[in-house]
């Protein structure tokens, strides 16, 4: 099974001893677990620096001869840095990723200028409840960012980080509702979950989400493998889903 | 051979889930686990007696497959709870206590140590939905029991602090760690094993409410060894159930 992983990270991490810290490494992990194609964000621009992180992400995608796919992330309360966007996106960034957990200054209305550059520039637009299933990050609640899914109907929007109950309920709601809204499954951990994606929303806009180096990559994938599917269900979320997503995307 | 020490039987309204023991049973076989050791939930958050007797009447349908917890609720620790783990452990065989921890109820209080006490003299692991700071005064108070910190700090409760349960862990040589979680955090594992050893990490699913798949791949995917990973499958839970009262 070929697979991409839509939730990555490259960066130093504060929280507990990781080993993997480098694109190299990553890409090694990536390997080592039959991984084609991440996506992936910058940790230090999860709470420190997100120019640098910026920085860190581009220069890893460039280092990685296609691997990594550099999602950017932008300080969102002031509006005119929504403008970079275009600048990054003439670099190479194909997407942004949104963490109101962790960045608590962030209302739906300050993501208003970065949606409309987003669609400006067709990148991808990744909203983050929780960047991996850890118990002690906050958790975003997506209800009021829903708007922008309608205000935006060009841009497409990836929920990240949906667990079990109703984050699932609300993530299959929101995307039976908006066919901008694609669904991705690296903190979905309850039982059966993936089949229940497949039976309630739309096969063709679920993605395969690992959370590489930060989650364990035998665990996102074994959910998937084991997911009582279809073999079609199964290919489209492990790798084709996402390559459409990023063909359309500019 | 490999046991889930975490396992649930019945009807959760709050958790969304169902299942009978022919339910858990099917998913066992699926995953390849050779045993399931099973709390009811009714016993542990509706009517202690009731769902005991329920869980010990499955036990008598597959002796070979399920092991039972004595569920306790922390209401119950001074209301007939040393009575009810004698009964269960005469009437049906069973071979452990689950007790559950909330932030409103917590299950650290004078009336937990005499239960520990009675889960010790017949030998019988304690599964605790419990923080590191409440398993460190427990394991502190009676080190001859064979507690187990169900999630290892993985769970909201304990607020996410595994690496706090490594250092109880580290600090009280009889407190065990047990695995199941929705957090995988790559390296956790590992990182567990390097401070306190293979010999005292419990597999667990949590099934039905997680997805087994998933907590099988944490271990079998770790980077550890194989002899490793069989300790933690079940070789360690094996090792408690031989030792006799």
């Amino acid at each position: 099974m070929t697979v991409w992983d839509v939730s990555g990270f490259v960066g130093a991490w504060g929280y507990w001893p990781l080993k993997e810290r480098t694109a190299s490494d990553v890409v090694a992990l990536m390997d080592a677990n039959g991984i084609e194609r991440a996506v992936v964000g910058s940790t230090r621009a999860l709470q420190s620096d997100w120019r640098l992180g910026n920085d860190d992400v581009l220069a890893a995608a460039a280092s990685s001869a296609g691997r990594l796919i550099p999602f950017v992330t932008i300080d969102s309360t002031l509006p005119a840095n929504a403008d970079l966007l275009s600048d990054y996106a003439a670099v190479g960034a194909k997407g942004v990723r949104c963490y109101p957990s962790m960045h608590y200054n962030t209302t739906p209305q300050q993501l208003e200028p970065l949606c409309a550059a987003a669609q400006a520039n067709g990148l991808v637009v990744t909203l983050v409840m929780r960047p991996i299933m850890d118990w002690s990050f906050a958790v975003a609640a997506v209800g009021p960012f829903e708007y922008l899914f309608t205000q935006y109907p060009e841009v497409q929007f990836v929920l990240h980080g949906m667990n079990y109950g109703e984050e699932t309920w609300n993530g299959i709601r929101l995307n039976n509702k908006h066919p901008n809204v694609w669904l991705e499954t690296s903190c979905l951990q309850g039982l059966g979950g993936i089949a229940q994606l497949v039976a309630q929303a739309d096969t063709d806009r679920i993605l395969l989400g690992v959370g590489i180096p930060l989650q364990y990559p035998a665990c996102g994938i074994a959910k998937l493998e084991k997911a009582g599917i279809s073999a079609s269900a199964r290919e489209a979320i492990a790798h084709l889903n996402a390559r459409r997503l990023f063909a359309a995307a500019r | 051979m490999i046991i889930d020490a975490h396992v649930h039987v019945g009807v959760s309204t709050a958790y969304n889930f169902s299942a009978n023991a022919d339910d858990l049973l099917r998913l066992a076989d699926e995953n390849g686990i050779d045993k399931l050791f099973v709390t009811d939930f009714t016993a542990l958050v509706h009517d202690m007696r009731e769902g005991n007797d329920t869980l010990g009447k499955a036990i008598r349908r597959h002796p070979d497959r399920l092991l039972g917890y004595v569920s306790i609720p922390t209401m119950n620790f001074d209301n007939g709870a040393l009575e009810e783990i004698d009964r269960c452990v005469h009437e049906y065989g069973m071979r452990g206590i689950k007790i559950y921890s909330y932030p409103m109820i917590p299950l650290v209080r004078p009336s937990v140590f005499p239960v520990l006490e009675r889960a010790a003299s017949h030998r019988m692991p304690i599964l605790a939905h419990s923080t590191g700071e409440e398993c460190e005064v427990m394991a502190s108070r009676v080190p001859e029991a064979f507690l187990m910190m169900a999630h290892s700090g993985n769970t909201a409760l304990a607020r996410g602090d595994w690496l706090r349960a490594v250092q109880a862990a580290e600090r009280n040589p009889s407190l065990l760690l047990e695995t199941a979680s929705s957090a995988v955090n790559n390296g956790s594992l590992e990182y567990t094993i390097s401070r306190i050893g293979a010999e005292r990490v419990i597999f667990g699913t949590d099934m039905p409410l997680l997805e087994v798949s998933v907590q099988m791949a944490r271990v079998s995917g770790a980077a550890i060894s194989q002899a490793e990973k069989d300790l933690i499958f079940g070789g360690n839970m094996a090792r408690m159930l031989a030792c006799k009262a």
